[in-house]
Order: C-alpha cells, then structure tokens, then sequence
C-alpha cells in the first residue's frame, strides 16, 4: 500500500537528519512568558518620580504579590536576558500578602486570585508610587493602574489613568494608543 | 487530482499484491522529490529570524525572550501565545500545526449563543452537523456522517467519549456549562497515531477552563422556543495559594422538536448535571487536576418497535432515563520547555435506557505519557495506556446482544518524533500507535507529516497516515429485527422477518489518507487555509443478505456483518478569515468531497457533496453584537429506520443581538433556522418518523458576580 513506501521514505528522512547542523529552535512564547515580557516593558513606558529611585542605575523593582507562575517566569527571562530599562538593571521580588507593601517595588503584579483584596492591596501602595497591575475584569475598578486581558491568544491592555496619575506615574502615549481602553484622566 | 496509489512499487519492498486496473501515477517519484527536497532544503539561504529589520513582521517571529523584550509595545500586544494540543500533544501554536485543525473558541460560543456542544461544531469547516431530533446528532468530518458516526473521535477533557457500544457519541448527554468552555478543537484527518482507534476521520477534543479561570458566581438562564428555561450556575473560589475549584450545577427543560407536517414530534426532554473541578499548581513545576460530573436525563425518544402481530412495525414515543458519573484525575510535571510527564487516570459509569434494552458501562482508564528531547532535533513523546471496559446489555425480541456482558481491555502505546529538519523551516513528525483491542487482536496506526515553512506568512504540510476503526459491540454482537411485514400469498409463512446479524470475527476498517495542506496569512487581518485529501477505505462493514430461512411463522432474511465494503474520497476544504474593520471580523468556509463507494451501501452514506458556511461578527455602540452565521449543506443521503433517506440541501440562517451593558451583565437574543419554518437535517435510524428542525429564539441573562 502506498502509505507504507510513504512511511519508508519518512524514516530515511529521519535517517538523514542526523547530518544536518544543529541550530538553536523556537516555539512561541507562552501565555506566561508574554505576561513577563510585558512586565518588563512597562518600565520603558513609565515615569517615575525622580525620588523613586536612590541613584541612575538602582534596580527597577518588579514586585509580585500571589502568582508564582508569573514570578517563575519573570526570574527565567531576567535570568536568561539580564535586560535594563535606561540604565537600571530589573529585579524581581516575590512579595507574600502580610509583606510590607511601601518602598519594596516599583511596579506590582497582583495575581488574580487576591481578587477579594485588590481594594485592600491598592489602598496600601497609594502614597508609594508604585504601578499597579494584575490580570482580572475587576481590578481597573477597585483602582488598579493597567489590566492584562487575554483574548484570542493575546494579551490585550485596559489602562486607569486617574490610578496612575494619583500616585504621580506618568504613562507614555505609545502605551496608551494600544491600550483597548483608557479610563479616566491624568491631571 | 486524484491520486491513486500503486501497489507495484511497493511491492517488490513489501510482496504486497498488485492490484489490477490501478494507473501507476508516479508516487514514487513525488515521494524521492519531497525526499530531495528535504535534504537538500537546509542549505538554501537559512535566514536567521531578525527582528530588527522587519518590524511588521517581528510579531510572528519574535519567540525567543530577548526577542520578545525587543518588540515595542505596539508588537507586544499583538504576539501570541501557544495554545493547540490536540496535533501534537503539546502545546503548539495553530499556524505550525502540520494538520487541517480549527478551533472554536469562547468567544465563538458566546457570540452565537451555543447552548449545546453539538451546535458549537456546526461553524467548524468541513464538519458535517446534522441534527436528528431533540437530543441526538449525526457529526462526522469528510463523509460517512450516521446516527452513530463512527469515524470522528471525541474526548472531552481527555475522556473518551465515543461509545464502544454502538460507536459514535451520544450527544444529547455531553451537556456543560458553555461559559466554562475554553476551546473546542477540531481536526479533520486521522489523527489515530496519536488518539489512536477511532481517530479516523477526526478528532474533537473539548476543553474546559482551568478552575483558575472560573472563579466567582455565575448564573445564566436560557429561556425560548426551545429552552424552558434552561439555568447554569457555577461558583469558583481558591482554597489556598494555587489551589482552585469550582463547582456547577445545570438544569435544563428543553421542548421537543417538530414532524414534517408541523405537528410536535413529542421528544422534549430535560435534566440536571453538576459536577466540580479542582486545579493545584504548586511552585514545584507540577500540576494536578481533579475533575467530576454526574448527570441524570430524562428523554422523550421515538423509536421503533418490532412485534409479531399488525401494524408489525410501529413508532413508540417512550422516555428513557439515562444518567451517568465520571472523575477523572491527571498530574502533570514539566522538567523543562521541552520535556515533562504526565499521567491520568479516569473513570466513567453510565446506563442508557431505550425501548426494550439498555446498556450500562463502565470505563476504567490509565495514561502515561512523556516528552523528551534528544539533542536538539528530535522532540520524542512516547506514552502507554490501558482502559478496562464492562457492560451489560439486557435483550428482547427486537434486540439480541451476544454475549449479553461483557469484559474488554484495551492496551495501547504511541511514539512520535518531531524533527527539526531546518530550524523554523522544515519539520517532520513520525509516529505510531500500537493497539490491542479485544475485538480485532493487534493494530498499529502510523502517520508522518511534514510541515515547511516557506515565508513567515505561509505554511505548507503533508501528510500520510493509516487509521483503523474497531469493530463496535452491536457489530460484533447483536442480533436486531428490525422489521416485520406481511408476505403475498404462496410464501412458505404469512410474515417475513428482516434480521441483522452481526459478526465477531470482522476485522476492523481500515484509512489509508494523504493530505496536503496550504496556509497563508497575506496581511495580519487575512488569512487563509486551504486542506485537501484522499482517503482510500478499506474492509468496509457492511450487512450482505444471506439465504433466506422458511421457519414458521415467519421466513427470516438474515443479513450478516462482512467487511465487503471499500471507498474513495477526495474533497478540498477552504477557509478564511478576515477582519474587516476594528469592529468587524467574517470568517468563511467552503468544502467540497467526493465519495466513490463500493458498493453504494446505505450504510456508507452521510456524504453532502458542498458545505457553505459564513459568520461575521459586529461591534455596535452602546455595548452591542450583532452576530450572523450562515450555513448551506447540499443535500444527504443516509441510512434511516427501514432504508434509506434523502434530505434535500438547505439554507440555515442564525442571528444574535447581544448587549453587554456593563462588563458583569450580558442579555442576548438569538434567532436559529430564521428562514424557514423548520427544515429536516438528518433521519433517525431508530425511528421512521422524519424529526424536523423549527425556527427556534432563544433569550439568555447571564450574570457574575
């Protein structure tokens, strides 16, 4: 049957691979791995407040609060890519829900699942510049700063931008253009 | 063009027969070209992926994380994420699959309002969808659609779902909350060497949500035409630091459907289903999920009775209780991107009622599977499995079950290898599932696909499988009378006794299917797939009259179950997808199959020559959809109560207004089957009655909190 010269030829390809050169192979990110990509960016989109950072090149803070995937994958592609943002360097902090949350980071990742106290969470970081971001349909509403949205297999942004301009953090027009909505105003 | 294989070649390799009157079209040749091709192909001019020079094109290329980090944020939001398992059981992303797959997603469902799982895979293209009445429907891809198709395997969440009874799936108890569905996805072509038996002309593997995903209170009613009302309510919460559940419970009260002259076909029927799921993804890098449902249907089913005395043959509107549990548990552990193990164990218990018998199973299932690399070319996972199935089947005269309980194990192994041929160039994946299976002894399913990626924007892939489908219970063990009628005076008895014999010793029916598929996505609002096969079948069961025997008072006409049967099939499936404007998306399909049988069985049909299918999905201010789908199906031919049936082509035309207000609240409005009064799609093989589809309206709230 034809099917069986098909395999045939099939398993002399195999056969034949091992002379090829080896290279380096890719596959698309991850829904985890796109997140953390995001994270890193963010920092070129946004102005801190001079105070915010001790020195030119003290490290950007990426502090995430009840989601060890996301950590998991922002330690990887830091690790892996040692990126920085206009001179400093990116760290991760893991920050568990009792952690003081002032003065330990410059942008949050708050995981889903600390729904019932994203109220709580942002009340806490009001006065400590620091931006604020998660991945659930209420927390632009209890006063986050920028929400991820998957949809269709792409991670689409929802911005706060009365949040973000209460706690002096200015965000760029090229983050705002592609944000799928922008709330509010900044001042 | 057709491609027929030639048996000479092969022969001298494999002392097959050469099988007379066959055109020797030169495969041979095609075959060492592709071969030439692939060798030589990496030395062409290997491009590395640079992201910097091509920043429209950077989005679809950018996979590594520095590349990633490099793309401005207006690239960022438009990368997307793996997501496919179904082709290569692992996540791949849909565009690199080497098969005819397309998914339907949440989104789909939602748009259109879904109520059932069956209807969710009517948009899918070369997916024939036919509904036989309330409860039932005949789906098959690339032909041989039937009440019990059984050529298209099912599984929901990793479970089976195709039965082994009588084959095919019984829709109208794969009922779930459609809100906590993640994707539905579809491949048409065999994909037996990694599903195995069954997996013959498809496989559909539904996908629910994570309980991550579903967490807070929902609660959704359907009321219309149709649903009386159908409520879902589901509840998820998290337990502890990556420990999630959810827990649902659906009810439903659905109207019957309506008789060609208008006139209720009396198969309403209602039930209750609940189930919950848990999901625990501790740091380690493992996963666990736990997951349970248990449902409980009352039907009103028409079917066919056989008696001895006048009318004989007579319609029987009877209710048949059927209910069910399962719980299925897996764990997961990824060592690495590219390398894990995985291991699941389910269990399934069910009882099916219908006029004089009924069947009562249960399913005990064990999966391993592990994925390794070796090197960096070859990307290996292997697995081993073992299902254990019993039942019991209580006769009357009307149906026989030989024996009437059964025990079968089913042992199976698959391997495939995805090789890298040329680095996000050329790839090529072989593998096989080895089988045995207690009714045709060993099976050994192979295929191999090649997938080249000419540009960034296309994708060409081939493929050569072999796929068996096992004999089912009621082919191998049941005796069925399905018709009494009176004979003219002279015969040896005054009635005659038309008798289905099945056969324990037929082997199972067997695919040879060459595909070659062709994607191409123009610009990143257009894209295109085009899918084309041939399928050359094989041992074909079919029931062959025997002699007839004069007994008194009846003279029997048996007809016994061989595998006398083969068939052609080619056909092209076309698809594309386009979005219009920001707030307007259309996607479109169109395929066309042409089936040559030997002989022109009944029992082969199922086999609609064109399906159209179109939908477009608008934004509208204010928080509005409003969705279209449109369907044409040529018209069918299939085996129905005492022969054969022909329905006539048709026109379908499904519209919604949904209105989200605020992002809690949805409130819908959809209208199915808006041309005609009703139409029918599909006859029934238990019933001689003629169930058609009505135009039906439904409304939907659906509310989180």
């Amino acid at each position: 049957m034809g099917w069986r010269l098909a395999l045939l030829w099939l398993v002399g390809v195999v056969l034949l691979s091992g002379l090829m050169p080896a290279k380096a192979d890719s596959q698309g990110p991850s829904e985890a791995q796109l997140k953390a990509a995001f994270l890193m960016s963010f920092p070129k989109y946004v102005e801190w407040p001079a105070a915010a950072f001790a020195q030119t090149n003290s490290p950007v803070v990426l502090g995430v609060l009840g989601d060890d995937n996301t950590a998991g994958a922002l330690e990887e592609m830091i690790a892996s890519t040692h990126k920085t943002v206009n001179g400093h360097p990116i760290m991760v902090k893991r920050i568990g829900s009792d952690d003081d949350l002032t003065n330990t980071c410059h942008l949050l990742f708050v995981g889903p699942s600390e729904r019932a106290r994203f109220g709580a969470i942002v009340a806490k970081v009001k006065d400590a510049h620091v931006l604020t971001v998660s991945q659930s349909e209420d927390f632009l509403a209890q006063g986050g700063m920028i929400n991820l949205v998957p949809k269709d297999r792409r991670l689409h942004l929802e911005v706060n931008l009365t949040a973000s301009s209460q706690a002096h953090l200015k965000i760029g027009s090229a983050l705002l253009s592609v944000a799928d909505v922008v709330k509010g105003k900044a001042n | 063009m057709m491609m027929k294989y030639c048996d000479q070649q092969a022969a001298s390799l494999f002392s097959a027969k050469l099988s007379p009157g066959t055109r020797c079209v030169p495969v041979t040749l095609v075959l060492l070209a592709l071969f030439a091709v692939s060798f030589f192909g990496p030395s062409f001019a290997s491009r590395a992926a640079d992201s910097t020079n091509a920043p429209a094109n950077a989005a679809t290329n950018a996979t590594t994380a520095a590349q990633l980090l490099d793309l401005p944020i207006d690239q960022l939001v438009k990368v997307e994420y793996i997501e496919v398992t179904s082709v290569a059981k692992k996540v791949t992303r849909l565009e690199q699959s080497p098969a005819a797959i397309s998914v339907v997603t949440q989104e789909d469902m939602q748009r259109l309002g879904i109520t059932t799982v069956p209807e969710a895979l009517r948009m899918v293209p070369g997916i024939d969808v036919a509904r036989i009445d309330s409860h039932e429907w005949a789906i098959s891809a690339r032909g041989f659609d039937a009440q019990f198709a059984n050529k298209l395997l099912i599984l929901v969440d990793g479970r089976t779902i195709y039965g082994p009874a009588y084959g095919g799936v019984s829709w109208g108890t794969q009922d779930m909350v459609i809100q906590d569905l993640d994707r539905i996805e579809v491949i048409r072509g065999p994909g037996a060497s990694l599903w195995g038996a069954n997996a013959v002309n498809g496989v559909v593997n539904i996908l629910s949500k994570s309980s991550r995903e579903t967490q807070g209170l929902l609660v959704s009613t359907d009321v219309g035409t149709e649903d009386r009302p159908t409520t879902s309510i589901r509840y998820g919460d998290q337990i502890d630091t990556n420990l999630y559940y959810r827990a649902y419970l659906k009810y439903f009260d659905r109207e019957g459907l309506v008789l060609s002259d208008g006139s209720s076909a009396m198969d309403q029927w209602n039930g209750i289903r609940g189930g919950a799921r848990m999901d625990w993804e501790p740091p380690t890098g493992d996963k666990f999920t736990l997951q349970g449902d248990y449902y409980s249907d009352f039907l009103h089913d028409n079917e066919n009775v056989v008696i001895l005395a006048p009318p004989y043959v007579q319609n029987t509107n009877a209710l048949n209780h059927d209910y069910g549990m399962n719980m299925l548990g897996r764990w997961t552990r990824e060592f690495s991107e590219n390398s894990g193990l995985s291991i699941q164990a389910y269990f399934d218990k069910f009882k099916k009622e219908q006029v004089g018998t009924s069947e009562t199973r249960n399913t005990f299932d064990l999966d391993a599977q592990h994925r390794f690399e070796i090197g960096t070319r070859n990307d290996i996972i292997w697995g081993l499995g073992y299902r254990y199935t019993e039942d019991r089947f209580p006769s009357d005269f009307y149906l026989t079950w030989l024996p009437d309980h059964r025990r079968d194990d089913l042992f199976s192994a698959f391997v495939q290898d995805d090789i890298t041929l040329a680095p996000d160039r050329l790839h090529v994946t072989l593998g096989s599932k080895f089988e045995h299976n207690a009714y045709t002894g060993y099976e050994v399913q192979p295929s191999g696909r090649l997938l080249w990626t000419p540009s960034e924007r296309q994708t060409i892939w081939a493929a050569v499988s072999r796929a068996v489908r096992t004999p089912t219970r009621y082919e191998t063990g049941a005796r069925v009378n399905y018709s009494v009628f009176t004979l003219p005076p002279g015969s040896p008895a005054p009635l005659g006794l038309a008798t289905l014999i099945g056969n324990p010793n037929v082997q199972s029916e067997e695919l040879a299917a060459y595909e070659i598929g062709y994607r191409i996505e123009p610009t990143r609002r257009l894209s295109f797939d085009l899918a084309t096969f041939y399928n050359h079948y094989d041992h074909l069961l079919r029931y062959v009259p025997n002699p007839q025997i004069d007994l008194i008072p009846v003279v029997v006409y048996p007809q016994t179950l061989q595998n006398s049967g083969s068939a052609d099939s080619y056909g092209a499936e076309l698809s594309a997808q386009w979005k219009m404007l920001d707030n307007w998306k259309v996607s479109a399909s169109y395929s066309w199959m042409q089936v040559k049988l030997h002989p022109d069985d009944p029992s082969f049909q199922g086999n609609p020559e064109y399906q159209v299918k179109f939908r477009s999905y608008l934004d509208l201010p204010y928080n509005l959809e409003f969705n279209t789908a449109v369907y044409y199906m040529s018209q069918q031919t299939a085996a129905a109560g005492l022969g054969e049936a022909t329905i006539p082509s048709y026109v379908r035309l499904d519209q919604g207004l949904v209105w989200h207000p605020y992002h809690r609240l949805e409130i819908g409005l959809w209208g199915e089957n808006l041309l005609d009064n009703q139409h029918p799609e599909f006859p029934s093989l238990k019933s001689s009655l003629q169930t058609e589809i009505p135009r039906t309206f439904t409304g939907r709230v659906t509310i989180k909190f």
